[in-house]
């Protein structure tokens, strides 16, 4: 069974992916804050992270990632996004490593990609 | 119970307390230490034409004589000779790092009384009652150009002192007068009456007065218009950071709970939640269709807004595959094409295109997902590319056999917010951005796009690439190159 850590600040998103991949078998870790997820991040060890980009502030889950990649680097990384490709040229050079999805994520889009990152 | 006292941002153009309202102004450092600088390239070339002087006074005493000169084999060479070493002790000394006292304003002056004093024996000896005077005139204006309103006043100040030193020298008998021409030394030999050196003296004055007060009073209002121009281009861009931040937040507020609403329809259309009736599962999904038009609306103005930002920059082209681009495109709407059961079909050869990739992506993007939605149920849409033989162009063609649009309709098409009573009532929620977007890039890059269509047959978009990019307009540059 993977370890998912999620990071995501509007509940309603947070809990539908959640609830996907519980629903495909993998235990998913929440938190709603950039802060939170990185003071927990020590004792976690996750084998996936599913980040929010701009959450408390523009950049919050890119912060998280860079943090996650320090203490487990190579960790793959999905970012969520409401913007769509611009997301690419406002961040340009801080989403070299990770894949993107827009928001809402549909699980036949979601689930494929989670199981290729998982290997 | 923690305390925050809220810290309020300056307003434009009011002063604040403790700051001054008017008064002198000075420089910053920087810029006088360039002033003196300049000073100091200027200086050589007087001390390369004194030299010279001296040089030839020298060599060619006959030639300068018979020429009716008066030839200088000393003073020339001595003043440049000051003026050198002046100049070595002025450059060593703009060298030296910022904050040294006040170097760069007492490096001015010293460079100032310096130029004074060489510019009064220089007087003296081309002569106090020639054309000579009007020397200063040059340093009056300078000092009006580069220093502030009671600096220049100085200068001039100092002009004056040295020119009437020059004649008190003379006239008091102290040296003898001098003059560079001949003739000029013997009519100085000529007693001139008290009254035409008054006259010839204080005209001159008067005139460096004027020259000061004019010069002066043009270079303050310059100043202050440059002033007034370099802050309203600071406003400018700052306005433009602070309106791409804004834009940019904004499609997120406006998206988020929208994206949160799809997320919850979702859960209950897909079952990860109780099962519901099959008509609330269709209302939702129509709920869910109208939520995801928003979206793309929200998503189409940022992109127009950053189509319409970037439309006054030079772009930085890079080679595409344009074949794999289609491609790229194709799959990326492959689910919305099996959703309408249209088949799509791509036969474009091995393409490479000069432009900004992530603009041709959204441009492929519009005009297959346009052909996918127009299409009927069953229907077909080609996506054909290739190399024109007789410009050699590369271009592409999105063709569809969907419900065409009207000839008069067609120059209306790429419209913001346009589309056709027929588009509407095949798509509800188009946007009516798309094809705007479309245009814009196709400005950018200087693509050629022509329409052909028939009503209730279909449509076809040929896009033709250019040879060569077009000319970008005067960069509109982020950085302040007027901002100090």
């Amino acid at each position: 069974m993977s370890k998912i850590l999620h990071v995501e600040d509007n509940a309603a998103i947070r809990e539908s992916v959640k609830l996907v991949l519980e629903k495909e078998g993998h235990e998913v870790v929440s938190y709603e804050t950039a802060a939170a997820a990185i003071d927990a991040l020590p004792g976690l060890k996750p084998d996936l992270a599913i980040l929010d980009i701009m959450m408390e502030s523009m950049d919050s889950g890119l912060e998280v990632n860079e943090k996650i990649q320090k203490l487990q680097p190579g960790l793959p990384c999905i970012f969520l996004t409401s913007l769509g490709e611009e997301v690419q040229q406002i961040f340009a050079g801080r989403l070299q490593t990770g894949r993107i999805l827009q928001k809402p994520v549909k699980p036949e889009t979601l689930l494929p990609l989670v199981k290729k990152m998982l290997g | 119970m923690s305390f925050y006292t809220l810290e309020l941002g300056e307003l434009e153009g009011r002063p604040q307390p403790g700051q001054e309202t008017g008064g002198r102004r000075t420089f910053p450092l920087g810029v006088l230490r360039e002033k003196s600088r300049w000073f100091i390239r200027m200086r050589w070339v007087v001390v390369l034409s004194l030299f010279s002087f001296g040089l030839f006074s020298h060599l060619g005493e006959s030639q300068l004589l018979a020429l009716g000169v008066v030839p200088g084999k000393i003073w020339p060479i001595a003043t440049a000779a000051v003026l050198v070493l002046g100049n070595v002790f002025f450059t060593l000394a703009v060298r030296r790092p910022e904050g040294s006292l006040s170097l760069p304003v007492d490096l001015c002056w010293v460079q100032i009384i310096l130029d004074m004093a060489c510019l009064g024996v220089v007087l003296h000896f081309l002569g106090v009652f020639s054309f000579a005077p009007s020397l200063y005139f040059l340093h009056i204006a300078l000092a009006c150009i580069f220093f502030d309103l009671w600096a220049s006043f100085g200068v001039l100040l100092l002009a004056l002192a040295s020119y009437f030193i020059c004649i008190y020298v003379e006239l008091s008998g102290w040296v003898e007068p001098a003059a560079l021409m001949l003739s000029w030394q013997q009519e100085a030999r000529l007693e001139m009456s008290g009254w035409s050196i008054v006259a010839m003296s204080a005209g001159y004055a008067l005139i460096m007065l004027a020259l000061w007060y004019i010069v002066s009073r043009m270079s303050v209002r310059l100043r202050e218009h440059e002033r007034s121009v370099v802050q309203a281009a600071k406003k400018v861009l700052r306005l433009q950071e602070d309106r791409d931040k804004y834009a940019v937040q904004m499609t997120h507020q406006l998206k988020a709970p929208l994206d949160a609403m799809r997320s919850i329809m979702m859960l209950i259309t897909e079952g990860y939640v109780e099962p519901v009736s099959a008509e609330i599962r269709k209302r939702l999904l129509e709920v869910d269709k109208q939520a995801e038009g928003l979206g793309e609306l929200i998503l189409d103005v940022l992109r127009l807004y950053n189509l319409q930002k970037a439309a006054g920059q030079p772009i930085e082209p890079v080679a595409i595959d344009l074949a794999a681009r289609i491609r790229a495109a194709a799959v990326d709407l492959q689910q919305m094409a099996d959703k309408r059961r249209v088949r799509v079909h791509l036969d474009v050869g091995e393409l490479t295109v000069q432009g900004v990739p992530l603009q041709i992506d959204l441009l492929l993007h519009n005009l297959l997902s346009n052909a996918i939605t127009y299409s009927y149920q069953d229907g077909e849409v080609r996506v054909l590319g290739g190399r024109d033989d007789a410009t050699g162009q590369v271009y592409f063609e999105v063709r569809d056999q969907g419900i065409g649009i009207a000839p008069e309709k067609i120059p209306k098409i790429f419209e913001e917010y346009y589309h056709t009573e027929e588009a509407f009532k095949h798509n509800s929620t188009s946007t009516g951005i798309g094809l705007a977007i479309v245009k814009k890039i196709a400005e950018t890059h200087g693509l050629r796009i022509q329409v052909e269509s028939e009503v209730g047959k279909g449509t076809c978009f040929r896009v033709s690439f250019p040879t060569r990019l077009p000319e970008a307009p005067p960069a509109h540059d982020r950085s302040c190159p007027i901002c100090e």
